[in-house]
């Protein structure tokens, strides 16, 4: 098993990264209240 | 209509798409066949070096690739599970402690339950993710505090 995981190492960095980017874009920052984005400002 | 995409439509697309890169590697690229073909070119070059009383062939499975590998020839219960090779009992146990073989079986053996390699990395990929995807929401917890202070 690990060697397969290492001869996928870097098909498994990709998906790390791809997980990564998903939280970013799934939980972005939240901005201050003086620029609230167009999404917050929806009840 | 702006509505934002809500987090648990993101959530699984993002798992998809390191699914789908996990696949294209394993399949189009053909990474799992190469690695199917260095397992058996380890297990033939490990073979010459032992003496056995015949041919030995050497398959990893392949319908579906599995990290299972299928020896044939003319060699008793005995040489196959028991008799001690550098430290390793019977050919299986050899076979069996080479990198990257799952599991060993003889051709005219029953065939036992088989793990897809696919199934394996694709596992492997989704964990991946899911650590990716925890560190990314640890940083943007941790962000969003400073941002605060």
């Amino acid at each position: 098993m690990l060697t397969l995981a290492w001869d996928n190492a870097v098909t498994l960095a990709a998906a790390l990264l791809i997980g990564l980017v998903t939280a970013r874009w799934a939980f972005p920052r939240r901005a201050p209240a003086a620029d609230k984005t167009e999404d917050e400002a929806q009840p | 209509m702006t509505r934002s995409m809500s987090r648990w439509i993101k959530l699984p697309i993002g798992l998809a798409a390191a699914l789908l890169a996990g696949w294209l590697s394993f399949g189009p690229l053909g990474r799992g066949e190469a690695f199917a073909a260095r397992i058996e070119a380890d297990i033939r070059r490990m073979l010459t070096t032992i003496e056995t009383p015949g041919p030995i062939g050497v398959q990893v499975e392949r319908a579906p690739l599995a990290r299972v590998v299928t020896l044939t020839g003319r060699l008793g219960q005995y040489e196959r599970e028991q008799l001690l090779i550098r430290g390793e009992t019977g050919l299986n146990g050899l076979v069996a402690s080479r990198p990257g073989v799952g599991g060993v079986r003889w051709a005219n053996e029953p065939a036992g339950r088989v793990v897809p390699m696919l199934a394996e990395l694709l596992a492997m990929a989704a964990l991946a993710w899911a650590v990716g995807l925890g560190l990314g929401w640890l940083l943007s917890r941790r962000k969003r505090r400073e941002g605060y202070l």
